[in-house]
C-alpha cells in the first residue's frame, strides 16, 4: 500500500506549533498543518510561502482600468463620436467612473482566481479525507501531516517521530 | 466559547434543526409576494411601463425609488463586513455573514428595477460596450452608463466576497453532514477546503484585499446612484451634496435592515451568545450617527437653496415643505431625523422591540425620502404648464410589495441553507480574545 503521509491531531494550537517545531528540528520539511482558523506564528515554508495575490490584483486592476479608458477613447473618439454641446469627444473626466469600476471588478476577479490557484482549489478529493477524524480540522482539531514525499521520510522511523510528539491520535494516510 | 461549540451551534442550524412553523409561515408569505412580483413582471413585459403611474412630468416613480432604496440597504452589509474588518472591529464577526447575505440579496432585488424601467428590458444588454453591427457604443458621459458599471461591479464583488468568506464554513458543514445529498452539495460548494496553512494564508490575504476594494467600491456605487440625479439640471437634484448624502442614507437604511434581520434571526435560532446586546448597542449608535449625517443633508439642501438665491431652487424647497407632497417631506423628517433621537438612550438601544420599531421607521423613512426627492423635483418643472401629480397604480404597489417578498424569500432560504454566522471568524475571534463573548 502506498503511503501519502502520517497524520496526527493535537490538543490545541500551541501543541500543534510545538510538534511542528520539533519535527522541523529533526530536518523534516514537507509538513502540512490543518486548523479551524488561521494560525499565527507558523514557520516559513509551512505557512507563509508567498503567493502574489496582491500584485496580481494590482496588475489585473490596471489592465481593467486602463483598458476601459482605452475602449472608451476608441468608441467615443473613433467609433461613434457624438458632439454634445461642443464638449470634447475625449472627455476623460466622464470616462473615469466606468474605468474605476472595471478596475475594481478585474482586481477582485483576479484575486479570487489567484486565491483558488494558490490554495490548489477546487480539489474535491484529497487522501487525508480518508481518515475519519480529519473532519476535526473544520471543528476544533489541530492536525499535522508529515508527507511521505519528504526527503527524510522512512516508513517506520517517521511514524515513530510523529508518535513521539504524543499527539491525541495519529494514523497513516494512504494515497 | 469553544471552537467546537461555535461550529456545532452554527452547523446544527443548517443540518439538524427543522424549519419551524414561523419559518414556514414567513416562507409562505414571501413566496406569495414573490409570485406576485413574477406576475407583475410578466404583465409589465406584455403591456409596458405604462402600467405604472409614471407619466410626464413625473417619469420616475416607484421603480426608481425601489431601486435606490434596495441598493442603499445593500450598503450596510459591505460596510459592516469590509470597513469594520479593516478597522479591526472584532465584534463584527457575529454580524458579517448575514449582513453580507443581505447585501447580495438587496442587490439582486435592486438590479431588477432599472432593467425593468428601460421600457424594452430585453435590450438591456445594449448598455454593455461590445462591437455590434450597428456600430453603436454606450454614451460614456451619461450617469446611467456609470451606474450600469457600478452595479455590475458591485454585484460581482459582493458575491465573490460573500462566497470567499463562506468557503471554510461550507467545509465545516460538509464535514458534519450525514446524508449523501448534503455531503455532495456542501462538498461541491466547499471546493475541497481542508483548512491547511497555505489555504488559510491565501484566504486571509484575499479577504483583506477584497475588503480593501469593497470599501471604495461601495462608496463609489452610491455616489454613482446619486449622480443619476445630480447630473440632471432639475432644482433639488442638481446638487453637489448628493453623493455623500446618498452614501450616508444608504448606510443609514442598511443598518436599519441589519437590525430588522438580526432581531428575528437571534430569536429564532437562540443566538443570544453570539449576537449580543453589545451588537445592538453599536448598531444603534451607528444608525444614530448616519441619521445625523442624513439630517445634515436635509438642512444643507434648504440652506443652499436660500444661500444660493436661485429662485427655482427656493421655489422647489418651498414646494417640498408646503406643497402637495409636504406630508411626504414631514413624514420623512419624522422618521429619519426625529425618531432616531430615541437612540441617544442606551436603554432604547438595548430594548429590542424599541430598536426594531425605530429601524422599521428608518426603513420607511428612507423609502419615503427617495420617493420625495424624485417626485418633488419632477412634479413642478420650470414651466407651470408642465406641472402634474404622480398617482401610483396598483402595479406600483405590487412591485414594491413583491420586491420585499423576493428579498425575504432569498433571506429565508439563506437562513436554512447556509451557515448564518461566520464560523471561522467567530473561532478566530474566540482564539484572539478568549474572554470576549464572540
Amino acid at each position: 500500500m502506498m503511503v501519502h503521509g502520517y497524520l496526527a491531531q493535537f490538543a490545541d494550537a500551541p501543541a500543534l506549533l510545538d510538534g511542528l517545531r520539533r519535527l522541523r528540528t529533526r530536518g523534516y520539511t514537507r509538513i502540512e498543518v490543518f486548523s479551524p482558523y488561521p494560525l499565527g506564528g507558523l514557520p516559513d515554508p509551512v505557512g507563509a510561502r508567498r503567493w502574489p495575490i496582491p500584485p496580481l490584483m494590482l496588475g489585473a486592476g490596471m489592465v481593467g482600468g486602463l483598458g476601459t479608458l482605452a475602449m472608451q477613447y476608441m468608441s467615443a473618439v473613433v467609433g461613434y463620436p457624438i458632439d454634445a454641446g461642443g464638449r470634447p469627444d475625449a472627455s476623460w473626466p466622464a470616462f473615469m467612473p466606468a474605468a474605476i469600476e472595471v478596475a475594481i471588478l478585474f482586481a477582485a476577479v483576479a484575486g479570487f482566481v489567484a486565491f483558488l490557484a494558490g490554495a490548489g482549489l477546487p480539489a474535491l478529493y484529497h487522501p487525508v479525507f480518508e481518515v475519519a477524524w480529519f473532519e476535526e480540522a473544520s471543528r476544533d482539531g489541530f492536525l499535522l501531516l508529515l508527507r511521505a514525499d519528504d526527503p527524510l521520510w522512512d516508513a517506520r522511523g517517521s511514524m515513530d517521530d510523529v508518535a513521539a510528539l504524543q499527539p491525541l491520535r495519529h494514523a497513516e494516510v494512504a494515497t | 466559547m469553544t471552537d467546537a461549540r461555535i461550529t456545532d451551534t452554527v452547523t446544527d442550524i443548517v443540518l439538524v434543526r427543522r424549519a419551524g412553523r414561523l419559518w414556514m409561515a414567513s416562507f409562505g408569505v414571501a413566496l406569495l409576494l414573490t409570485l406576485l412580483l413574477v406576475a407583475s413582471i410578466v404583465v409589465l413585459l406584455v403591456r409596458g411601463v405604462g402600467i405604472w403611474g409614471i407619466a410626464m412630468p413625473v417619469a420616475w416613480g416607484f421603480a426608481i425609488t425601489n431601486y435606490v432604496w434596495w441598493i442603499g440597504i445593500g450598503m450596510a452589509g459591505t460596510f459592516i463586513s469590509a470597513a469594520l474588518f479593516l478597522t479591526r472591529q472584532g465584534w463584527r464577526a457575529a454580524l458579517n455573514r448575514h449582513a453580507e447575505a443581505m447585501t447580495v440579496f438587496a442587490l439582486a432585488v435592486s438590479g431588477l428595477f432599472p432593467v425593468l424601467h428601460l421600457g424594452r428590458p430585453w435590450f438591456a444588454y445594449w448598455l454593455a460596450p461590445y462591437p455590434d453591427r450597428m456600430g453603436l457604443w454606450p454614451q460614456w458621459r451619461s450617469a446611467l452608463v456609470w451606474d450600469f458599471f457600478a452595479i455590475g461591479a458591485y454585484v460581482v464583488v459582493s458575491v465573490l466576497y460573500f462566497y470567499t468568506g463562506l468557503i471554510p464554513d461550507l467545509a465545516a458543514v460538509r464535514d458534519r453532514a450525514t446524508t449523501r445529498g448534503r455531503q455532495v452539495f456542501y462538498g461541491l460548494l466547499a471546493l475541497g477546503w481542508r483548512g491547511e496553512a497555505h489555504e488559510w494564508e491565501r484566504h486571509t490575504t484575499l479577504t483583506r484585499m477584497l475588503a480593501a476594494l469593497a470599501v471604495p467600491l461601495v462608496f463609489s456605487v452610491h455616489s454613482m446612484v446619486a449622480l443619476d440625479f445630480s447630473e440632471g439640471l432639475l432644482p433639488g437634484w442638481h446638487s453637489t451634496i448628493f453623493p455623500p448624502f446618498f452614501v450616508a442614507g444608504a448606510l443609514f437604511s442598511g443598518i436599519a435592515m441589519v437590525v430588522v434581520l438580526s432581531v428575528p434571526l437571534r430569536r429564532a435560532y437562540a443566538l443570544e451568545a453570539f449576537i449580543t446586546d453589545e451588537h445592538f448597542d453599536k448598531l444603534g449608535r451607528l444608525m444614530l450617527a448616519a441619521g445625523w449625517v442624513v439630517t445634515y443633508g436635509y438642512a444643507a439642501e434648504v440652506f443652499t437653496a436660500y444661500y444660493g438665491g436661485d429662485r427655482y431652487d427656493i421655489a422647489m424647497v418651498q414646494q417640498r415643505m408646503t406643497g402637495a407632497y409636504a406630508w411626504l417631506f414631514w413624514s420623512t423628517i419624522a422618521c429619519n431625523s426625529v425618531a432616531i433621537q430615541a437612540l441617544w438612550w442606551r436603554r432604547v438601544r438595548l430594548c429590542r422591540p424599541a430598536l426594531l420599531a425605530v429601524s422599521l421607521l428608518v426603513l420607511t423613512g428612507m423609502w419615503m425620502e427617495r420617493f420625495m426627492l424624485i417626485v418633488t423635483s419632477l412634479y413642478r418643472d420650470y414651466l407651470p404648464s408642465s406641472w402634474g401629480m404622480f398617482y401610483p397604480t396598483v402595479w406600483d404597489i405590487a412591485f414594491l410589495a413583491g420586491s420585499i417578498g423576493l428579498f425575504a424569500l432569498l433571506f429565508l432560504v439563506f437562513a436554512r441553507l447556509l451557515p448564518v454566522l461566520s464560523i471561522a471568524e467567530l473561532r478566530r475571534r474566540a482564539a484572539a480574545v478568549p474572554e470576549a463573548t464572540p
